[in-house]
């Protein structure tokens, strides 16, 4: 089963797209912050990340640059999250060479399609 | 001796006698021929005497018989004849002989008185001689007058060779027979080379002011006889080209029956004398002719000379004022003043641009400026002035006129508020304003040739971006916002180049206004503008992640993934979800519309294909259309140019457009039109809706205007889309507008411009 790491502050957030992924078949870790984000890499690698970019303690940003800093993590699929508007989430997604973007609110449908596209289906 | 009846004497001067003469004395005459000299030893006269002797021949031939008797009587008769032939023959044939012989005539009363042929010959000799003798005397009479005469006409020549004035002689044909050396040096011709030429062709005189060629004054001395005189301004032209102004003079040559034999041309060098007479001529034209009153007058005032200008200005006539006193001319309380200026005259002293008073003719005063010089005579001593006067009137018109201007624009300058100085090409001031001088705290007087940075911002060099140097290099205006931390204002110089008539740059005028209030309002407003930038995106932001939550929560319920639902769960959930939809939508409205204001959206221009963005786009809406029963028609234009555009945002106007079409369109369709004209693409969206009336057209593209209108249409919008598409096209530097007719449909119009690309 692939495991999917979502993370973001807002705990409504986790729960909503954490219960959409789980019905789509995937085993899904959360974590509130950057920090906890990390620490749980490190002991539990995903397949994929779902990485909100405003945060407290540890931002999405920089957990990103420390993956793609770390030959070990580096390979790890990062889907970056944002509540901004703009085109400006593609391009910082291109700058820290994440593997794409979902602005919030978003439609799960497309969001789900994104993960497919890059990890497979659950199984 | 009676038969001696025949005989002759002949006398010539010219020729020796005749030859029969001379024969007839070989043959059978008794005859001489005697040359008479002259005074010059060589003949001057013949004299041939000849008698025939035919009797004497005769006589030999009588009576042979009769000798003897005949000789004692021929004896006694030739003793007879003897003495009668000697004393009557002899005798005087020798006294003839010897006068012939010697020359000399004696005198003998006996051959005076002869009666027979020998006394006639001796009175013929006699006569011959006295005759000969008065001839001599004749001729020696004659020479000593051509002796005289020679000495005298050589003198005449010597008198006309060193003569001052050019003489030539002609013969009465006009060819030249005498010419003098001044006449030589003149013509260019010397002695030889001009006799006997016809004076006509060497002597080539021309008419001073027309330059044709005169008459030569000797034709009508030889034509008419008459003294033709110094026609004037006649120039000789001499051989070498030079030319010489001349007076020339001809008169005939008579002799003493007073028959013109000839003529005789004076004439004479008056180059020099022509060219004083010229000066002199253009002096006194110069002086009639000039403007300014030129006045003359003797040291005791009396006026001496006047020209035309000072009776124009003084109203004086030459003819009224010469001989009267200068002081007419000075105004009450001024008439000393006329006798200090010649005391200073007097002492030598030149007065010159002497502003004063004068009265007119009329009693008008003028105002005049005089110069004044001494006037001095032969001998260098002054005895008189000469005054030049201008009238200067309207010039002090002008003058005050010019002060009352000056004065005028001075006032307004020191007036302004503005902080205005004038600088030369070197920024070196040449003036300031009163509010200049104040701020900067300097006098007008002390800053000219001081540099502008020197007082405006005290330093030693311009600064970096200095106006006025942009200025003088350009020849544009330009402008400086600068902090001053002495005065700590905001100061906003700006600099205009001043031009000549070439239109170079000459210098600028600055104006420096304290700008300190403005910048203050606009750093707040700068600062209001971020402030309210920062608070959109925030509150998007912060509204964004809750309603993500609520979408998800609703999303997750109405799919059934949380369970099933009944109809009417379903239908109030479905309320719920197209609601939070499009309060995403406004809330993305909002900010883009806050982003495009302020300028921070960003642009990604690329070639794109309209045609396919079109396709596109009509492709993701057609859902919604067929939704309403609607059909999206495509008419595109196949041979439309990529168009740089940035294709998310002409797809954000396309998709606004089709959809607010969609929204306002019950029956019939929605068409989508590409084109290509000239250098632009237009797009068309054309729908068969309910249209916007007229009067709503301009207010279309305002934003939030559609909330404000409100009724007549179906919302669902937060009537920022076209106010953002505005803006999306006019930074594509594109046109958008709409047609419409109330109840039929619109017709938005999109207009993108190509840029050819250039091989």
């Amino acid at each position: 089963m692939k495991k999917v790491l979502v993370v973001d502050d807002e705990p409504d957030i986790l729960k909503v797209i954490s219960f959409r992924l789980k019905k789509a078949g995937y085993e899904v870790l959360t974590a509130g912050d950057g920090k906890a984000a990390l620490d749980l890499i490190a002991v539990n690698k995903p397949d994929l990340i779902l990485l909100d970019l405003r945060m407290p303690v540890l931002s999405g940003e920089e957990v990103c640059v420390t993956l793609k800093a770390s030959d070990e993590l580096k390979t790890i699929p990062v889907i970056l999250l944002t509540a901004s508007s703009g085109g400006k989430i593609a391009d910082k997604a291109k700058e820290l060479r994440a593997d794409d973007s979902m602005v919030k609110p978003f439609e799960a449908e497309i969001l789900l399609e994104k993960v497919r596209k890059i990890i497979g289906g659950a199984v | 001796m009676g038969q001696l009846t025949k005989g002759a004497v002949v006398l010539s001067f010219l020729k020796p006698p005749p030859t029969d003469i001379k024969a007839l004395i070989k043959t059978n005459s008794i005859g001489f021929t005697k040359e008479l000299p002259g005074l010059d030893g060589k003949p001057a006269a013949y004299l041939s005497i000849n008698i025939e002797s035919r009797e004497l021949v005769a006589h030999k031939l009588f009576s042979r018989h009769a000798i003897t008797v005949f000789f004692g009587f021929l004896i006694s008769v030739l003793v007879f004849m003897l003495v009668f032939l000697t004393v009557l023959v002899s005798i005087p044939l020798s006294r003839i002989s010897q006068v012939l012989k010697t020359g000399q005539l004696m005198s003998s009363p006996a051959m005076e008185k002869d009666a027979g042929e020998f006394g006639d010959i001796w009175r013929l000799i006699s006569r011959f001689f006295e005759q000969k003798k008065e001839l001599l005397s004749e001729i020696t009479e004659r020479k000593t007058v051509e002796e005289k005469l020679r000495t005298s006409e050589a003198r005449l020549s010597t008198i006309l060779k060193s003569i001052g004035d050019g003489v030539i002689a002609t013969d009465n044909k006009g060819y030249v027979i005498f010419i003098n050396n001044v006449a030589q040096r003149l013509i260019g011709y010397g002695a030889e080379a001009a006799a006997g030429k016809d004076l006509r062709t060497i002597f080539n005189i021309v008419d001073e002011l027309t330059g044709k060629k005169t008459d030569n004054p000797i034709d009508r001395a030889l034509q008419e006889g008459v003294i033709s005189g110094f026609a004037n301004h006649t120039v000789l032209i001499s051989k070498d080209g030079t030319r010489y102004s001349i007076d020339d003079s001809a008169a005939p040559i008579r002799d003493e029956k007073g028959n013109i034999t000839g003529a005789v041309l004076i004439f004479r060098d008056i180059t020099e004398r022509r060219r004083k007479e010229e000066i002199n001529r253009r002096l006194a034209a110069i002086v009639q002719s000039s403007d300014d009153a030129i006045v003359g007058k003797t040291l005791d005032g009396v006026i001496t000379d006047w020209n035309k200008g000072a009776e124009k200005i003084y109203g004086y006539s030459e003819k009224e004022i010469k001989g009267k006193l200068i002081f007419i001319l000075s105004p009450e309380g001024r008439k000393n003043e006329v006798r200090d200026l010649t005391e200073r005259i007097v002492k030598g002293e030149k007065i010159e641009h002497f502003e004063t008073v004068r009265v007119r003719k009329d009693g008008r005063h003028i105002d005049v400026s005089l110069t004044m010089s001494p006037i001095y005579n032969a001998s260098g001593d002054i005895v008189g002035a000469s005054a030049i006067g201008r009238d200067i009137t309207e010039r002090k018109i002008m003058e005050g006129k010019l002060v009352a201007t000056a004065k005028e624009w001075e006032v307004t300058f020191d007036s302004i508020s503005d902080l205005i100085s004038i600088h030369d090409r070197d920024s070196k001031l040449l003036r300031v304003n009163k509010a200049y001088a104040d701020f900067f705290k300097v006098k007008p007087e002390e800053i000219t040739g001081k540099y502008c940075y020197s007082i405006v911002h005290g330093t030693k060099e311009p600064c970096i971006d200095c106006p006025h140097q942009y200025t003088v290099k350009t020849k544009k205006p330009a402008r400086l916002e600068y902090f001053d931390s002495r005065f700590n204002a905001y100061l906003e110089a700006s600099t205009s180049p001043i031009f000549d008539k070439n239109n170079e740059v000459v210098g600028t005028v600055h104006i420096i206004k304290d700008i300190t209030e403005r910048k203050k309002a606009e750093q707040k407003l700068k600062e209001a503008a971020e402030l309210k930038s920062h608070f959109t995106s925030m509150v998007s932001h912060e509204l964004r992640t809750p309603l993500t939550a609520i979408k998800e929560s609703i999303s997750i319920v109405a799919d059934g993934t949380a369970g099933v639902l009944n109809e009417e769960q379903k239908d109030f959930l479905g309320m719920s979800k197209k609601n939070v939809d499009r309060l995403a939508r406004l809330i993305n409205d909002v900010l883009d519309y806050q982003k495009l204001e302020s300028g921070k959206l960003e642009f990604h221009i690329q070639d794109n294909d309209m045609n396919e963005i079109i396709r596109e786009t009509a492709a993701a809406m057609s859902a919604v259309a067929k939704e309403k029963g609607l059909e999206i028609i495509l008419n595109l234009d196949s041979k439309l140019p990529l168009v740089k555009c940035d294709r998310d945002k002409i797809v954000q106007v396309l998709s606004n457009l089709i959809s607010n079409a969609l929204k306002f369109t019950e029956k019939g369709g929605i068409t989508v039109v590409s084109e290509k004209k000239d250098n632009i693409v237009e797009l068309k969206v054309k729908d068969t809706g309910i249209g916007i009336k007229n009067e709503d057209l301009p207010r279309l593209f305002r934003a939030f205007e559609q909330l404000a209108q409100g009724k007549e249409r179906k919302t669902g919008s937060t009537g920022l889309g076209l106010a953002i598409s505005k803006e999306i096209i006019d930074k594509h530097r594109g046109k958008i507008w709409a047609e419409s007719e109330f109840g039929k449909g619109t017709v938005f119009h999109v207009i993108l411009p190509v840029i050819e690309r250039r091989i």
